[in-house]
C-alpha cells in the first residue's frame, strides 16, 4: 500500500488504533473473546511496518484507561509477535491457516506474558501463574480461531479495497 | 469458514483428461496443471501439518493444566481468613468447614461478595467494604499463606490448617 501522504496516513492509523480499541470494548464482556488479535493480523498482512502505527495507537488508549499494569506492560511487546507472524505468513491464503496462527497466539498469550511475572515473583511464580491461567488461554484459543476462520480473509479482501481506492 | 483469501485454494482435485495432458479439477471447477496441483497438495501438507501441531499443542497445555492443579481434601478441615480493611484493621475468622474450594468457603459464610467474571469470581466486597477499581484501583488482593494468589479464590483448594489473607489494596 501506502503512498506517503502523512496526513491522511496519521488520520487512518488513528481511526484503525480507535477502532480496535472500540471493538475491544464492545466484546468486553465476552470471555476472553477479543477483536484484537484479528485486526493486528489485518495491519499487518495490509500495512507492513506501517502497522506498528495503528497497533501502538490501541496501545496507548489502554494505558490511558487502564494505567501501567502487567498486562498493559505486556502489551508493550506481545502484538508485535503476532504482527511478525502475520507479516512472515502474508502469503497464506487458507482461513484456516490465519485461524490456527490466531488461535496459537491465544493459546500462548498467558506463556507470553508470564516472563513479566519473572520480575515481581519469579520462576516459581511466573511458572504457576502461567499454568493457573491455561483455561483462559484455551478459551482465548477458541474465541480468537473462529473470529479469525470467519472474518480475516473477508476483511483483508475489504481493507485491501478500500486502501487501493482512498490511499 | 470465510472463503479463501484468494481464489486458488480448492479442495478435493480430480484428474482429468484435456488436451495433451491430464488437468486437475478443483472442487469449484477450476482446473490445474500437475505442477499446480503439486503445488495445492504441498500447501495442503502443511496446513495439515500446522493443524495437527495446534491440536497437539492445546491438548498438551490442557494436560499440563491438569496436572498441575492442586489436589483438593474432601472432610472437614480447618481454615483461617484474615482481613485487612482500607484503615489496616485486621479481622481475623476462623472455620470448620468441609468445603473444597476457598471461594466456595467465602460465599457461604458471607464474608465476600463478587461475581463472575471471565477470569472466575471477581471480589468486590469482603466483610462489608467495597473495593471499587474502576472509582480509584482498588482490589481485594488474595494471599495463599504469605504469597500473592495465582489463581482466583473459586480455584483455591482449602487443606486443613491452611491461612488466607484478603487484602484492601490500592492500584
Amino acid at each position: 500500500m501506502v503512498k506517503s501522504r502523512p496526513a491522511a496516513d496519521a488520520a487512518l492509523f488513528g481511526i484503525l488504533g480507535g477502532l480496535t480499541f472500540a471493538a475491544k470494548m464492545v466484546m468486553a464482556s465476552l470471555p476472553n473473546i477479543e477483536p484484537v488479535s484479528l485486526m493486528v493480523m489485518l495491519f499487518a498482512v495490509t500495512l507492513g511496518k506501517k502497522a506498528l502505527f495503528p497497533i501502538y495507537i490501541y496501545v496507548l488508549l489502554e494505558l490511558a484507561l487502564n494505567g501501567f499494569g502487567l498486562w498493559t506492560a505486556a502489551y508493550l511487546y506481545i502484538w508485535l509477535v503476532l504482527a511478525g507472524a502475520a507479516w512472515l505468513l502474508r502469503d497464506m491464503q487458507s482461513p484456516l491457516g490465519w485461524a490456527v496462527l490466531s488461535g496459537t497466539f491465544g493459546l500462548l498469550f498467558g506463556a507470553l506474558c508470564a516472563p513479566l511475572c519473572l520480575f515481581t515473583g519469579g520462576p516459581a511464580f511466573a511458572l504457576s501463574w502461567w499454568l493457573s491461567g491455561v483455561p483462559f488461554d484455551l478459551l482465548h484459543c477458541g474465541g480468537n480461531f473462529l473470529i479469525a476462520l470467519f472474518l480475516f480473509c473477508p476483511l483483508r479482501a475489504l481493507m485491501q479495497r478500500l486502501l487501493q481506492k482512498y490511499f | 469458514m470465510s472463503p479463501a483469501c484468494a481464489s486458488n485454494s480448492g479442495a478435493g482435485i480430480f484428474a482429468r483428461k484435456h488436451g495433451r495432458g491430464v488437468l486437475f479439477e478443483g472442487r469449484r471447477g477450476l482446473l490445474f496443471s500437475a505442477p499446480e496441483r503439486k503445488d495445492i497438495v504441498k500447501k495442503h501438507a502443511k496446513l495439515s501439518l500446522a493443524l495437527l501441531a495446534f491440536v497437539a499443542l492445546i491438548g498438551l497445555f490442557a494436560g499440563l493444566y491438569l496436572s498441575s492443579r492442586p489436589d483438593t481434601t474432601p472432610g472437614d478441615k480447618s481454615v483461617t481468613v484474615e482481613v485487612v480493611h482500607k484503615d489496616e484493621v485486621s479481622r481475623t475468622f476462623h472455620f470448620q468447614t468441609d468445603k473444597e474450594y476457598l471461594g466456595d468457603l467465602l460465599l457461604s459464610e458471607g464474608i465476600v461478595k463478587g461475581e463472575q467474571g471471565q477470569f472466575g469470581l471477581y471480589i468486590r466486597e469482603v466483610d462489608g467494604e467495597r473495593a471499587d477499581f474502576d472509582l480509584d484501583k482498588a482490589y481485594w488482593a488474595l494471599f495463599v499463606g504469605e504469597d500473592y494468589a495465582t489463581q482466583g479464590a473459586d480455584v483455591t483448594p482449602l487443606q486443613d490448617g491452611d491461612s488466607f489473607r484478603l487484602v484492601y489494596t490500592l492500584g
